[in-house]
């Protein structure tokens, strides 16, 4: 664990010192607070604006974190040649790909803090007070997040950084859309199509299983069951394409 | 070995919590819209993506519609939708045809299925399937013969409008040919669209005139007619009406309509 | 005499790139080994499969065909704790110091080194002063020593250097010379590679030459140069006699100072002691000798 730990920790330090991350929280930073443009033409909705608007934008970068750093972390490290002084010492595969998983994932959940500290301030800042409701986002944004940063390893493992980062991106969208696309094949009785929905829905990680932001946003109970639903489905899933990843990888060649 | 064991077994494991956990997958019950945001907003923020999210509104019209259908039969928020939609897309012109109808007959709002209608005209002064759909309305929810009129005149106008739209402005006007013009109607709507629910607001509304001539039969005569040639026949029915995908007919005194395999 | 630590059989490798359904040989049919204690020397030029060779021994690639056996049973990956690795022109995280990355690199043999330990092991590459520093500000030379800190971080058995002198100043290169020699001096059994022939005549106990994928020659330095001695140059001041020097070789005056080309080797001492005898003053005797390329070139031609 102390090898995983070192690698997460290293992972972590250098993404810290990608410009991207600067740019993507200063830009975080400044659509968080742009939120308040949207107040006078949302017709009395200025409350519930501002919190869409920021559970959503919270929710945008940290994909975009994903997206841009998450799927180079592995590149960099065959980029710049350190990979060789990893893979010839005593590390199996298994702990390198879980080190730099976990690093991301260290790396999100310092974004996810920091964008909701600034986050929680504006609404203090707009409405008069913070809407504390909407921690609820926090606690299943950090699971939300540990299956994107899995699928982000696991497509790096095999695709470059451009590629995996498209496809990332992609998953994640269809993730939030394979439970909506479900509904609509029952809705309308579309028989033809309910094969590649299902596979779309059972295969695909289920990004709705995530989605609370409308619960949150209008004060509606969780159920129980949602919440460990996000839990055990997240950190099977993610240990699942782990597991894949460090299998890919142990059959990688260092050029 | 051991990891492929580990593995089988986590895949089990996640198959078991999305067969019995998906129902759980949080989700918005009956307030699905207050979350929809108004039109001029999203604008703002689909930045040049406009038409797609159109697209995808027009998916999640067609799952609101269906989805209160089947349970409430009440659709509040349908109006919403359909501005911000237009709004997104002004040439989406199935919005505003389909649209109205919905919001027509089965929200009851015929105000908002005209005013939608003249949103629609007003951007888009060159389709004919507009002011044919507000004739339409005007005369068979409204009753308005003469409003109808004058919209399927107007439609004939128009470029690829069809030769009926024109025997439509005189039909209607006419009013011993209630049924027929009824007829007519529900078959242009039948054809005018692939949508599945225009279609069946066609046969149903075609399936109501059956019916209704049949029971002015049965009090007229004292029997119910044993098919329809017997209703053309005896001055009931203008014509039988056809359409490609299935046959309408009468069995055991019941108004049936039979569809092709 | 003593351990084999590495044997290589019949080693094949070769590279496929799947887009473009080219194949090129990286070694081709490898056999040598290597025992407890030796340097060993691994020359050849750019592109002769060197690199190839030591990645395979360090499990960073996959042999196409053949055997690497590591401490009599191993195969590559399993023996990674009793290996420390210098790669080619290394590179490290630039974003740590010194200190932290040979930290980093201790616990991944399952070590916590605190700032003493990393302290000794940074004074015996000679970085003690700049462990504070960032790797980004370090020169060339530096990366060179912290690549060999960090091969060594966990006390291995084998050290394999892939051109562990390459790209640096003549500075640097002693250092990095007598950190092997340090090394060896300890029994660490050594594996490095070069293009240079002068520094593995000075390291080495035993050489491989490799050409195209394939060895040429291995065996002792010694034996190896001996037959490569191409002619001797013997320089002489103030000799009366320049005629009587050319049945040896070829003469070439410059001044005062005349240079023989002696071809036989046998009749050095035999000459020397003439040109002694008859006033001569000698300034110098150099056996010159093949060349690398003139090496290659030979060994291509055999």
């Amino acid at each position: 664990m102390n090898k995983v730990l070192a690698i997460a920790q290293n992972t972590f330090k250098e993404s810290l010192r990608d410009k991207i991350l600067l740019s993507l929280v200063i830009l975080g930073f400044i659509f968080l607070a742009s939120s308040k443009i949207f107040v006078p033409i949302s017709i009395g909705q200025g409350a519930k604006i501002i919190k869409d608007f920021g559970v959503s934008m919270v929710e945008i970068f940290e994909v975009l974190i994903v997206t841009f750093i998450g799927t180079r972390i592995l590149y960099q490290e065959i980029e710049r040649k350190t990979i060789y002084s990893i893979m010839t010492k005593p590390v199996t595969d298994l702990e390198f790909i879980s080190g730099k998983f976990f690093g991301l994932y260290y790396l999100i959940i310092v974004v996810q803090f920091i964008l909701f500290a600034i986050f929680f301030l504006f609404t203090r800042f707009y409405l008069g007070r913070v809407d504390w409701y909407l921690l609820n986002v926090l606690y299943f944004y950090l699971f939300e997040f540990l299956l994107l940063d899995a699928v982000a390893v696991f497509l790096s493992c095999f695709t470059s950084p451009f590629t995996s980062g498209i496809l990332t991106l992609l998953i994640f969208f269809i993730g939030h859309l394979t439970h909506y696309l479900k509904e609509l094949v029952v809705m309308m009785n579309l028989s033809n199509f309910s094969w590649l929905v299902n596979f779309l829905y059972f295969i695909l990680p289920n990004f709705s299983v995530f989605n609370v932001k409308p619960s949150v946003v209008y004060h509606l109970p969780i159920s129980i069951n949602s919440y460990l639903l996000a839990f055990s489905y997240s950190i099977l899933y993610s240990t699942i394409l782990i597991l894949i990843s460090s299998f890919l990888y142990s059959k990688k060649e260092y050029l | 070995m051991k990891r492929s064991a580990v593995l089988i077994t986590l895949i089990v494991l996640l198959v078991f919590v999305e067969i019995k956990g998906f129902k759980w997958i949080p989700g918005v019950k009956g307030e699905e819209l207050l979350f929809f945001p108004s039109g001029k907003f999203v604008q703002g923020i689909t930045s040049g993506f406009d038409n797609l999210f159109a697209d995808f509104i027009w998916i999640e019209t067609g799952v609101y519609y269906g989805k209160h259908r089947m349970s409430d039969r009440s659709y509040h928020y349908l109006y919403h939708i359909l501005e911000v939609l237009t709004d997104l897309d002004p040439q989406f012109i199935p919005a505003y045809t389909l649209g109205s109808m919905l919001l027509s007959d089965d929200a009851k709002r015929i105000d908002l299925g005209i005013k939608l209608l003249d949103k629609g005209l007003y951007k888009n002064p060159t389709y004919w399937e507009i002011p044919f759909t507000k004739g339409f309305i005007y005369y068979l929810y409204t009753k308005d013969y003469k409003e109808a009129s004058k919209w399927f005149l107007i439609s004939s106008y128009k470029e690829n409008s069809p030769e009926i739209a024109l025997k439509f402005a005189t039909w209607t006007l006419s009013l011993g040919k209630g049924v027929e013009v009824t007829l007519r109607l529900y078959l242009q709507l039948y054809n005018m669209s692939a949508s599945k629910i225009f279609r069946e607001k066609a046969i149903k509304g075609i399936m109501k005139v059956l019916r209704d001539q049949a029971m002015k039969f049965q009090r007229d005569k004292g029997y119910y007619p044993k098919s329809l040639s017997d209703m053309v026949e005896r001055g009931y029915l203008p014509f039988i009406p056809k359409i490609d995908a299935g046959q309408f007919k009468i069995e055991e005194g019941k108004i049936l309509y039979e569809q092709f395999d | 005499m003593g351990m084999i630590i590495v044997e290589i059989k019949s080693l094949v490798k070769i590279y496929k790139s799947p887009f473009l359904m080219k194949k090129s040989i990286g070694v081709n049919g490898l056999d040598f080994e290597i025992e407890k204690g030796e340097i060993f020397g691994l020359l050849g030029p750019n592109g002769a499969g060197k690199t190839t060779t030591l990645k395979i021994i360090g499990g960073l690639l996959k042999p196409t065909s053949g055997k690497v056996t590591l401490f009599g049973k191993y195969v590559p990956k399993e023996a990674r704790r009793r290996i420390g690795f210098l790669p080619e022109n290394p590179s490290f995280y630039r974003h740590l110091t010194g200190k932290e990355l040979l930290q980093f690199y201790a616990r991944l043999y399952g070590k916590n080194l605190n700032d003493n330990e990393i302290k000794e092991k940074l004074e015996v590459v000679g970085l003690k002063d700049s462990m504070g520093k960032r790797i980004s500000s370090y020169s060339k030379g530096m990366v060179q020593r912290i690549g060999f800190a960090q091969a060594l971080i966990g006390d291995p058995e084998l050290l394999i250097l892939d051109e562990p002198l390459s790209g640096l100043d003549p500075i640097g290169r002693r250092e990095i010379k007598d950190l092997i020699e340090g090394e060896k001096s300890k029994g660490k059994t050594i594996l490095f590679s070069s293009h240079i022939l002068s520094d593995v005549e000075a390291i080495c106990s035993k050489v491989g030459i490799i050409l195209n994928g394939k060895l040429k020659k291995v065996g002792s330095i010694r034996e190896i140069l001996k037959s490569d001695i191409r002619y001797i140059e013997i320089m002489i001041e103030r000799f009366p006699e320049s005629g009587y020097l050319e049945k040896y070789g070829e003469v070439r005056s410059e001044g005062k100072v005349i240079y023989l080309r002696l071809r036989e080797e046998t009749k050095r001492d035999k000459v020397i002691k003439e040109i002694i005898e008859r006033g001569g003053k000698i300034i110098s005797i150099v056996p010159v000798r093949l060349t690398l390329e003139e090496h290659f070139m030979k060994a291509i031609n055999e």
